[in-house]
């Protein structure tokens, strides 16, 4: 795997195919029509689930709709608070706390994301400016296990979780993340092909520590590598569901995929305008977010890409 | 380079204690646990059996069905996948045309893969709903007696997985593919163009071994995912497989064996080595067909 | 079963000093904790720990499971005796996996001897362990029936009388005739054929698995599959698949527009689900069907090496034992009891229907339950029905999708599925 080019999208100008690729009138517009089809494909399943969010159960059975109707209040209360009890109408049960769901995904995902970048960032910093024993041996380990299939450890780990007490607790979601071995090579990769030595070498000079150097100047100026794994190291703890499906067993604890999944097998949620809900709900403060950070997100998967 | 200093090995050992333990440790007990019969229906300590689960596993028809099915859902994906990819990439990369929003095209055509899967499962469930599912009102209107029952057949189930992947998947890779065009110096096509050389000479003279380090990357992260699949097929059909078992993918087997069924966590850590084998096997194949004999370990490496 | 009358009456005699004890000492339990595990908000909802919060003064811990995952969760708990709740629950589809799992005191004997003399036979055979041992108690019993549209009934057979429309589908074959009929005048029987799979599950004489591990399939099952067959050949269901949208949808259409004659439903779906479709409130009627059926229910146990054992059986005896409560709470929740005194004692104010208006006044639903509920046999349930009854529905769906050319093909199907699924069994 070798380093092809730091910054590919810095150039995107110039990089481009020539200009007769694809130049005949005919394949043009089969190429725009083809184009403007998959970004349909890709958004109109989204743009269906907003408006059926607000239809009542009836009117989706109906037929489709592009526009919204007025039943979201309706759909957001027994989707949250469940149906109303039939013995004490002020009752509700039942409910899937979307919400909730979404601070303890957060918590998760927040809390392994910032001790894997950390970590990983010192682990790296170790392994690309200094030499020691068995270097070559733990980094072609490193190597490996970022290969690994997920589920090869999955017995094991829950066997360990149980084990260790930790059932039922946030601890086996987030300490893993200590150990990040994609993050530990991508951030090696940033370190080795942009961290001016020198600088370093300086510190040293100066009288500054390993742990000192790490920290005041290695950690800043990896940071733009440090944030493109960390915003695919949060999107995957957030999107996990094997991890806490074994780990998980309190409702309140349960993460936004848990909830989710609910709305196929809870009893008394079958009801497609709840459940419209319940999915637009955990889409759409994504969608908020992506449509902030989309460019930076793209760009940094796009030179992780290059950097394989 | 610089010795490392004491400090630095403190500095090591958070990793690598939370790699030992949650990585390493898992890993290695999965694999002795498969040699046992270990159990979770039953309270008692398990006891070796030697490769026991091994034989049974490799003799079950239901595990080689899964296998199967496991292949039926990732091939089509990725066959797919990559066409979409790549003709994406080729129009995304072409300057001579100015298409308007292609910042937003690409942020559109990646949004899906990276909402959670769980979700995507519920929208499916909901929009093949196939007497008030949005997809076959869609497609035939009030004719109902044309809907198709998508859950009825196994193939349709397969293949409604497979699509649901490859509409996940393909504006990821075709953003890899792109960034992997774009790394190339532009004298390239200069030079090509230059030299009168047609637009399928370039792509597949130069285009394609330019980009074959991402093919690969991605082929080899697909074929990992792919025959790891679990999360859509679970939340659709949990352990039963869904219509003619057709949706049982090799990992639902696995979970299945260990954790539902009879609970055999024994049996279910040997259908995860095993698939693990397959996926080893599989990965060495293509690197040999794809670099030739020498360079498949080197790649590797 | 044996019943040593003396013990019985000593156990209500000791029941009703620890009730005087609580009563006069007050809030015994103040500053206590006990923890439940089970998997619904029930024990909220029906204000259960409520009362037992004001009764005791002890403070309950509810931890709620998924059903589904319930057993995936609970059976770590006990192997590492750590964190496991006070009291665990089992629900009719594993609950006789929960007892078998040695792991909940014996309710039968001291300090507990608690009184199953006036519960349904079925009720406390469900909570029993293989050697008959008594290990879970349950204060309701699910009785099934059959709910049909009084409306379309009237269309089709001339009258909505409850008796009288009873009478067409008191066997299988007149069951499947009047389907016919039915689908004739442009009416689907039931939304689903499998929907059925309850009714022929509760009916099972043997268990899948015998005590030498020998795999039985139950003849009960072949007929299961020969009449949702007929039914399905004859367009007489609507194949909706069951628990979905649509398949809730056709149960909350406005009389004249509906178009499925009946709903399966047991003792809980009238208050919890029928109650809530408010399109068809008053429009249901209930008869009996060819066979007699329970669905779901809820056992209780006490985790044997629960510090809080007195506490645990202070909530269970309230629930389970402790008839004026147990009136109470029916009367409150709708809970068809466990107790055959209770349902009893408060039959006739039942005697306008539901105080939710499903059967509009019709009949008195808990006189067809409770003749149902006596004579239910559970000896065939066993550890493994949760599962296998899954498989059972899935082989199903594909053998009415013509997957397999004839029954047996599908009941060797079965066989093939289960042997994969519990290799070390014999077959």
């Amino acid at each position: 795997m070798s380093q092809t080019t730091t910054h590919a999208t810095a150039h995107q100008q110039h990089y481009a195919l020539p200009k007769s690729f694809i130049g005949k009138k005919g394949i043009t517009i089969f190429s725009y029509g083809l184009m403007l089809l998959l970004g349909i494909l890709c958004a109109i399943p989204f743009y269906l689930m907003f408006i059926n969010a607000t239809r009542s159960n009836n009117e989706i059975f109906s037929g489709v709709s592009f526009l919204p109707s007025n039943h979201l209040v309706d759909n957001f209360m027994n989707l949250i608070f469940g149906k109303v009890s039939a013995v004490d109408k002020s009752v509700r049960g039942n409910g899937l706390n979307i919400p909730q769901g979404f601070l303890n995904s957060a918590v998760i995902a927040v809390s392994a994301t910032l001790l894997s970048g950390y970590f990983s960032a010192m682990t790296a910093f170790c392994f690309s400016l200094y030499k020691f024993k068995l270097k070559k041996i733990l980094w072609a380990l490193i190597m490996i296990v970022i290969m690994l299939p997920p589920t090869v450890g999955l017995i094991g780990y829950f066997k360990l979780i149980s084990g260790l007490n930790m059932l039922d607790t946030y601890w086996p979601l987030i300490l893993p993340a200590i150990a990040s071995p994609f993050a530990v090579f991508f951030i090696r990769q940033f370190i080795t092909g942009s961290l001016p030595v020198s600088l370093v070498e300086a510190a040293r000079i100066d009288g500054a520590g390993e742990f000192m150097i790490f920290n005041r100047i290695v950690l800043p100026l990896s940071m733009p590598g440090i944030a493109t794994v960390s915003i695919m190291g949060f999107l995957g703890s957030w999107n996990n569901y094997l991890g806490p499906l074994i780990v998980l067993d309190k409702k309140s604890l349960f993460t936004l995929p848990l909830l989710i999944q609910q709305l196929n097998t809870t009893l008394y949620n079958r009801d497609f305008g709840a459940m419209y809900m319940g999915v637009a709900l955990s889409v759409f403060p994504i969608l908020i977010a992506f449509s902030i950070l989309s460019r930076f997100l793209i760009e940094g998967i796009s030179s992780g890409a290059v950097k394989e | 380079m610089k010795r490392l200093p004491r400090v630095g090995y403190l500095m090591l050992l958070p990793f690598f204690l939370a790699f030992t333990v949650f990585i390493i440790y898992p890993v290695i007990n999965t694999f002795t646990t498969s040699f046992t019969n270990d159990s979770l229906t039953s309270l008692n300590p398990a006891h070796f059996v030697g490769i026991a689960n091994y034989q049974n596993e490799l003799a079950s028809s239901l595990f080689w069905k899964t296998f199967f099915n496991t292949w039926a859902i990732w091939l089509p994906n990725i066959i797919l996948q990559m066409a979409l990819a790549l003709f994406v990439a080729a129009v995304m990369t072409n300057y001579q045309i100015r298409l308007k929003g292609k910042g937003l095209f690409r942020a559109v055509i990646f949004f899906p893969n990276i909402v959670t899967v769980t979700t995507i499962a519920i929208l499916v469930y909901a929009l093949f709903d196939w007497q008030s599912g949005a997809i076959n009102q869609l497609l035939f209107g009030s004719n109902t007696s044309k809907y198709i029952n998508w859950f009825s057949h196994g193939y349709w189930a397969q293949l409604v997985i497979s699509g649901v992947q490859t509409w996940m998947w393909f504006g990821f890779t075709a953003i890899m593919l792109i960034s992997g065009i774009q790394s190339m110096p532009k004298d390239y096509f200069e030079a090509a163009v230059l030299d009168g050389a047609s637009d399928s000479k370039i792509f597949f003279g130069i285009v394609l071994p330019i980009i074959r380090p991402v093919m690969v990357y991605i082929m080899i992260t697909s074929l990992i995912g792919g025959m790891n699949m679990f999360d859509l097929p679970w939340v659709l059909f949990s352990n039963t497989g869904g219509p003619d078992q057709g949706a049982m993918t090799m990992s639902v087997y696995m979970y299945s064996r260990a954790f539902t069924w009879d609970q055999n966590l024994g049996a279910g850590s040997a259908v995860a080595w095993i698939v693990f084998a397959i996926i080893g096997v599989f990965t060495l194949a293509y690197l040999r067909v794809t670099y030739g004999k020498e360079n498949a370990e080197e790649t590797m490496k | 079963m044996k019943f040593h009358l003396p013990k019985r009456v000593l156990t209500l005699g000791l029941v009703g000093l620890w009730l005087g004890s609580a009563l006069s000492f007050g809030q015994w339990a103040q500053g206590r904790t006990l923890t439940i595990m089970t998997f619904s908000d029930e024990f909220k909802t029906n204000g259960v720990i409520a009362d037992f919060e004001k009764l005791t003064g002890a403070h309950v811990d509810l931890r709620v499971v998924p059903n589904e995952q319930y057993m995936n969760k609970l059976i770590p708990l006990l192997r590492t005796h750590r964190d496991v709740p006070d009291i665990f629950v089992g629900e009719a589809g594993y609950i006789k996996e929960v007892v078998n799992l040695g792991q909940s005191v014996d309710l039968g004997a001291a300090p507990y001897y608690a009184s199953t003399v006036n519960q349904y036979p079925y009720a406390a055979e469900m909570g029993r362990d293989r050697q008959g041992v008594l290990r879970a108690l349950t204060w309701q019993t699910t009785p099934g029936g059959l709910f049909f549209r009084r409306s379309i009934a009237l269309k089709v057979f001339g009258t909505d009388d409850p008796i009288q429309v009873g009478k067409h589908f008191s066997t299988w074959s007149k069951f499947i005739e009047s389907g016919k009929i039915l689908a004739r005048h442009g009416y689907y029987l039931l939304p689903e054929a499998g929907d059925l799979g309850s009714v022929f599950f509760a009916n099972k004489k043997e268990p899948y698995f015998d005590a030498n591990h020998n795999w039985h399939l139950d003849p009960i099952i072949k007929k299961y599959f020969e009449v949702a067959k007929a039914l399905r050949a004859g367009n007489m269901d609507m194949k909706l698949s069951d628990w979905s949208a649509p398949w809730m949808d056709q149960m909350n259409t406005p009389p004249g527009k509906a178009k499925v004659f009946a709903y399966l439903w047991p003792t809980w779906g009238l208050f919890f689900v029928l109650s809530t479709q408010k399109e068809s409130l008053g429009d249901w009627g209930i008869c009996h069907t060819p066979l007699n059926w329970y669905w779901g229910g809820t056992w209780l146990n006490i985790y044997k090496n629960s510090p809080n054992k007195d506490l645990a059986w202070a909530f269970i005896s309230m629930m389970t034992q402790n008839e004026p409560y147990m009136e109470k709470l029916a009367l409150r929740t709708g809970d068809f009891s466990s107790d055959k005194v209770v349902v009893k004692t408060i039959m006739d104010h039942f005697n306008n229907g539901d105080p939710a208006g499903v059967l509009g006044g019709h009949r008195n639903h808990n006189k067809i339950f409770a003749e149902t509920a006596d004579k239910i046999d559970a000896s065939g349930v066993s550890s493994e029905d949760r599962v296998i009854n899954q498989v059972v529905g899935s082989v199903l769906d594909d053998y009415l999708n013509n997957k397999f050319p004839n029954v047996d093909a599908a009941m060797k199907e079965i066989t093939t599925r289960v042997q994969q699924m519990y290799p070390d069994m014999n077959y």
